[in-house]
C-alpha cells in the first residue's frame, strides 16, 4: 500500500490538476469501468463482474477505491518485451480514464498493445453502432430479438460497411445445450454465466440475415473519437469477465445497455422496469433529450435475404411478378419458356428477385436445377443490384413494448366494471411497433384484474402467447407455412363469472391469406388443455376463423370460434371477440372492444405504452 | 468449454490435414479444404460462446497451416488462404448472390482479404469466371463446399 501510495503521490506530483481528483474513484465512469453498482442494504459497492482475476485490488469487486490503487501501480511499471499482459494493455478503458482524469502521460494502448491493436483494426477504429436483430419465434430466448455491437472501421466513410468489422456479442453461456424448460428456469434465476465475445461480423451477418432470415436495424452512435475509443477500450477489458445472465433484465439488452452508457449520458438500462426487452434501448436511444443531444447519428435496416426478395418483388412491374411467380411454382419449366410465356424479359429486375429467392429456400433437387438456371442466366447480363430500397421505419419510431390501460366494460350478466391490465411486452395484431413480424403476436405476462362491485378479480394472466399468420404483410408473396397460436395462463371460466379460474395451455395451427395490403383472414384449429375446478372436459378441440385489418391510424380485428370437448361432447362454448382501435401516435390508442363467451360484454379501453 | 471446443475442431482439423496428407502428392496446387481442415470447420450455430470461440479455431487452423507448410511446403500457401478459405466458406451463400448481382460487401471484403489492388477489376475478373463454372451442366448438383472450392482458387488464381 505504501509503494501504491507513493507511485501515486510522484503521479500528482507531476501534474497539479490530478490533486483536484482525490475521489476520483467516486467518479461515474469509473464506477462503470469496473461495473460496480451502489446496494443498499448494507451500503457498499459490489461489481456485477463475478470473474475475480478482473480486479487488481485484493477484494477490488467490492472496492472501487482500492481498485483505482492497484490500476495505477499496475499502468506506471514498466511495459516490457511483452506488453499484452501489462496493466495498460489489459485494462486500456482504465487506462484512458485515468489518463484522461489525472493527465498521466501514458501511452495510448492502441498504438502500443500488440493484441488491442490488432483487434481493434490497426488504428482504423472510427465508430460503434448498436444493431437490433429482429425476433425470432423459432427460439425462445431470441424471440424479442437480440442486440450487438458493431465497432466499424470504414476508416471515416460512413457509407462503408465492412463485414469484417468487429461484433460484440453478450450471451448466456451453454443455454443453448439446455431444452426449453430447462432454458426458461435456468435464465430466470440466473444459473447461468454470460460474457461478451467478438467476432468478426460477417459470422453473425451469415447466421441472422442469411440462415435464420432475420433483419438486423443498424443503429451509428453519435460518439466523439475518444468516445469510441473509451468504449472499445472497456470492451476489450470486459471480454474475459463474466456476469450472471437473467433472462427477464440482465440479459443482452442490459448489459449492452449497461456498456453503452459508458459514453452515452443517458438512462438506457430500464431502471423502471423488471425487465429489459432488448428494443427498449432503442427507444431510449432515440428519445427526445435537450440536455443530452442525440445519441444516433444513423439508423438503418440491413435486410434479411427474405426480406430483400419481397423488397426486390414489390418493387417489381406486373409483368416481372407473374414471370417470378410463375418461375418458382413450376420449376421444372425451362427459365426461358416460362419467360416467353410470360410476355416478359429475363432482365436483371426480376432474375433479382429470384436470385434472392432460391437463397433461402430449402435444398432439393428441383430447387437446385432452378436456382442454377437462374444463376446461369444472372450471370450473362451486366452487374446492376438494382434500385435503393427506401428505408422503412426504425424500430425505436415505432410504439413502445410495454402496456397499461384502462377498460370500462359493460357486461349483460354481471354489470359494469372496471378493467386494468398490464402487460410488460411487447406486441399483437393491431400494435404499431416497427421491426417486428406482421400479422404475429408475443405477450408475456399479461395482466388482467377486474374491478367490480368494489371487489377486485384476477381475470387473465397470459404467461406467454404467441401467434403469428405467416404473411409477410404489404402485398408481398408470401413463405409457404402455417399460421399458428400457442398460449399458456390463468382466465376466467367465461364471462359470466368473476371467480371461476382455470389453467389453460393452447396450440392451433392453420392458414392466412392476405386478401389485400393490410386485410388477412386466418383460420385455425388445435387442442386446449385446461385444469380447474369449474372444468367438465380438460381436453378440448378448437377452431377459429378471424380477420385483421391494420391501417395508418388503428385497426380492426374479429375473431368467432368454439371449443369442443373432446370425451363429454356436451361440453362446448362458442366466442366471438374483437376490436376497433384508434392510434393517437405511437404512445397511446384507444380501443373498443366486444366479447361474448356465455354472456357479451363492451368494453371502451384507454391504452398508454411506455 | 470454449478450450474443448478450440481443441476439439482442432483436432479435427489435424486429422482432416492428416489424412490430405497423402492426397497432397498428386495435386499441383495447396487446397485449404484438404489441406488446413477448412472442410471440417464447424461454424458458429446458436452457442455464442462457440461464436466467441471461432476467431481462435480460425487461429488454429492457421497454426496448423504454418505448422504443414514448414513440413510440407506444397501443402498450405500459408495464413492469408486459410483466412481467405474460411471466409468463403461461411460466407459462399451471399458471396454467390452478390456476384450475380456483381456487387456486395462481402465482395469488398473478399477483394481486401485476397488484397486486390482493383476491387472492381477483381470482382469483375470473379464474376466472369464464376459465370463459366455457374453455366456447367453439373453445377447444380455440386455441394456447397465444392461450390465454395471453385469460387477460392478462382479468387486464388486472381490474386496470385
Amino acid at each position: 500500500m505504501g509503494r501504491v501510495l507513493l507511485v501515486i503521490a510522484m503521479l500528482f506530483a507531476s501534474s497539479p490538476a490530478a490533486w483536484a481528483s482525490t475521489e476520483l474513484w467516486q467518479h461515474q465512469q469509473w464506477l462503470k469501468l469496473g461495473r460496480w453498482e451502489k446496494k443498499r442494504l448494507p451500503a457498499r459497492y459490489v461489481s456485477n463482474i463475478i470473474t475475480e482475476d478482473f480486479f487488481l485490488a485484493e477484494d477490488g469487486r467490492r472496492a472501487p477505491e482500492a481498485e483505482l490503487d492497484a490500476t495505477l501501480a499496475g499502468l506506471v511499471g514498466p511495459l516490457g518485451p511483452e506488453p499484452d499482459g501489462h496493466a495498460l494493455c489489459r485494462y486500456p478503458g482504465r487506462a484512458l480514464f485515468l489518463d484522461r482524469e489525472m493527465q498521466l502521460g501514458l501511452p495510448d494502448p492502441f498504438a502500443v498493445c500488440p493484441e488491442l491493436r490488432a483487434w481493434s483494426g490497426n488504428g482504423s477504429l472510427d465508430g460503434v453502432s448498436v444493431l437490433f436483430v429482429a425476433g425470432y419465434f423459432a427460439n425462445p430466448g431470441s424471440a424479442f430479438g437480440h442486440l450487438l455491437l458493431r465497432l466499424h472501421t470504414g476508416e471515416g466513410n460512413v457509407d462503408v460497411q465492412d463485414v469484417l468489422d468487429n461484433a460484440i456479442n453478450y450471451g448466456a453461456r451453454q443455454s443453448e445445450e439446455d431444452g426449453m424448460i430447462p432454458y426458461i428456469y435456468r435464465g430466470l434465476t440466473g444459473r447461468y454465466q454470460s460474457t461478451y465475445s467478438t467476432l468478426d461480423f460477417y459470422h453473425h451477418n451469415e447466421r441472422f440475415r442469411e440462415e435464420q432470415l432475420r433483419d438486423i436495424w443498424q443503429y451509428r452512435l453519435d460518439l466523439s473519437d475518444g468516445e469510441v475509443r473509451l468504449l472499445s477500450a472497456h470492451i476489450w477489458e470486459l471480454l474475459r469477465t463474466e456476469n450472471r445472465y437473467y433472462f427477464l433484465l440482465q440479459n443482452c439488452g442490459y448489459r449492452i445497455a449497461e456498456l453503452l452508457e459508458l459514453v452515452i449520458d443517458r438512462d438506457l438500462v430500464p431502471h423502471n422496469k423488471f425487465w429489459a426487452a432488448p428494443v427498449d434501448v432503442f427507444h431510449a436511444l432515440g428519445a427526445e433529450d435537450p440536455d443530452a443531444g442525440p445519441a444516433i447519428s444513423a439508423a438503418g435496416r440491413l435486410p434479411s435475404r427474405e426480406t430483400a426478395y419481397r423488397d426486390g418483388y414489390r418493387l417489381l412491374g406486373r409483368r416481372d411478378r407473374r414471370l417470378v411467380d410463375a418461375a418458382t411454382s413450376a420449376p421444372d419449366k425451362p427459365l426461358r419458356d416460362v419467360a416467353e410465356e410470360q410476355g416478359a424479359e429475363l432482365s436483371a429486375a426480376p432474375l433479382n428477385v429470384l436470385v434472392d429467392y432460391y437463397a433461402f429456400q430449402e435444398a432439393a433437387p428441383t430447387v437446385e436445377a432452378r436456382k442454377a438456371e437462374v444463376l446461369a442466366a444472372r450471370f450473362q447480363l451486366p452487374p446492376d443490384a438494382g434500385d435503393d430500397i427506401p428505408q422503412p421505419v426504425p424500430p425505436h419510431e415505432g410504439q413502445p413494448p410495454s402496456m397499461l390501460s384502462v377498460t370500462v366494460l359493460s357486461n349483460d350478466e354481471l354489470g359494469e366494471g372496471i378493467e386494468l391490465r398490464a402487460r410488460p411486452a411487447y406486441f399483437d395484431f393491431l400494435s404499431a411497433t416497427e421491426g417486428t413480424a406482421a400479422y404475429a403476436e408475443l405477450s408475456m405476462a399479461d395482466l388482467r384484474l377486474v374491478l367490480r362491485e368494489d371487489n377486485l378479480h384476477l381475470r387473465q394472466l397470459e404467461i406467454v402467447r404467441v401467434a403469428s399468420l405467416g404473411l409477410a404483410g404489404d402485398g408481398a408473396p408470401n413463405r409457404p407455412g402455417l399460421a399458428f397460436r400457442t398460449q399458456i395462463g390463468v382466465e376466467t371460466l367465461d364471462l359470466t363469472c368473476d371467480s371461476c379460474l382455470l389453467g389453460y395451455a393452447e396450440a392451433s395451427f392453420g392458414e392466412a391469406v392476405e386478401l389485400m395490403p393490410g386485410l388477412a383472414v386466418y383460420g385455425l384449429a388445435g387442442g386446449r388443455l385446461e385444469g380447474g375446478d369449474q372444468i367438465t372436459d380438460s381436453f378440448s378441440a378448437t377452431a377459429a376463423l378471424g380477420t385483421v385489418f391494420r391501417g395508418k391510424h388503428g385497426g380492426i380485428w374479429l375473431e368467432a370460434g368454439f371449443q369442443q370437448g373432446i370425451i363429454d361432447t356436451d361440453a362446448n362454448e362458442p366466442y366471438v371477440e374483437g376490436e376497433i382501435r384508434l392510434r393517437k401516435g405511437v404512445q397511446s390508442d384507444f380501443g373498443l372492444t366486444v366479447r361474448h363467451e356465455g354472456a357479451t360484454e363492451i368494453g371502451l379501453a384507454f391504452r398508454r405504452y411506455w | 468449454m470454449a478450450m474443448k471446443t478450440v481443441a476439439a475442431l482442432s483436432a479435427v482439423a489435424m486429422v482432416a490435414t492428416a489424412s490430405a496428407q497423402a492426397q497432397t502428392s498428386t495435386r499441383a496446387e495447396p487446397n485449404p479444404w484438404l489441406d488446413c481442415g477448412i472442410g471440417a470447420m464447424i461454424f458458429p450455430d446458436a452457442n455464442l460462446e462457440v461464436a466467441a470461440a471461432i476467431s481462435n479455431i480460425i487461429w488454429d487452423l492457421g497454426t496448423t497451416a504454418v505448422t504443414s507448410a514448414a513440413s510440407s511446403p506444397e501443402t498450405c500457401n500459408g495464413l492469408d488462404n486459410v483466412t481467405g478459405a474460411a471466409f468463403i466458406k461461411r460466407t459462399y451463400p451471399t458471396l454467390e448472390t452478390e456476384l450475380a448481382k456483381g456487387q456486395g460487401e462481402n465482395l469488398t471484403a473478399l477483394a481486401a482479404i485476397f488484397e486486390a489492388e482493383d476491387e472492381a477489376v477483381f470482382v469483375a475478373t470473379l464474376r466472369a469466371r464464376m459465370a463459366e463454372e455457374v453455366a456447367k451442366p453439373e453445377f447444380a448438383a455440386l455441394s456447397a463446399d465444392e461450390k465454395a472450392q471453385k469460387l477460392y482458387f478462382a479468387a486464388e488464381a486472381i490474386s496470385a
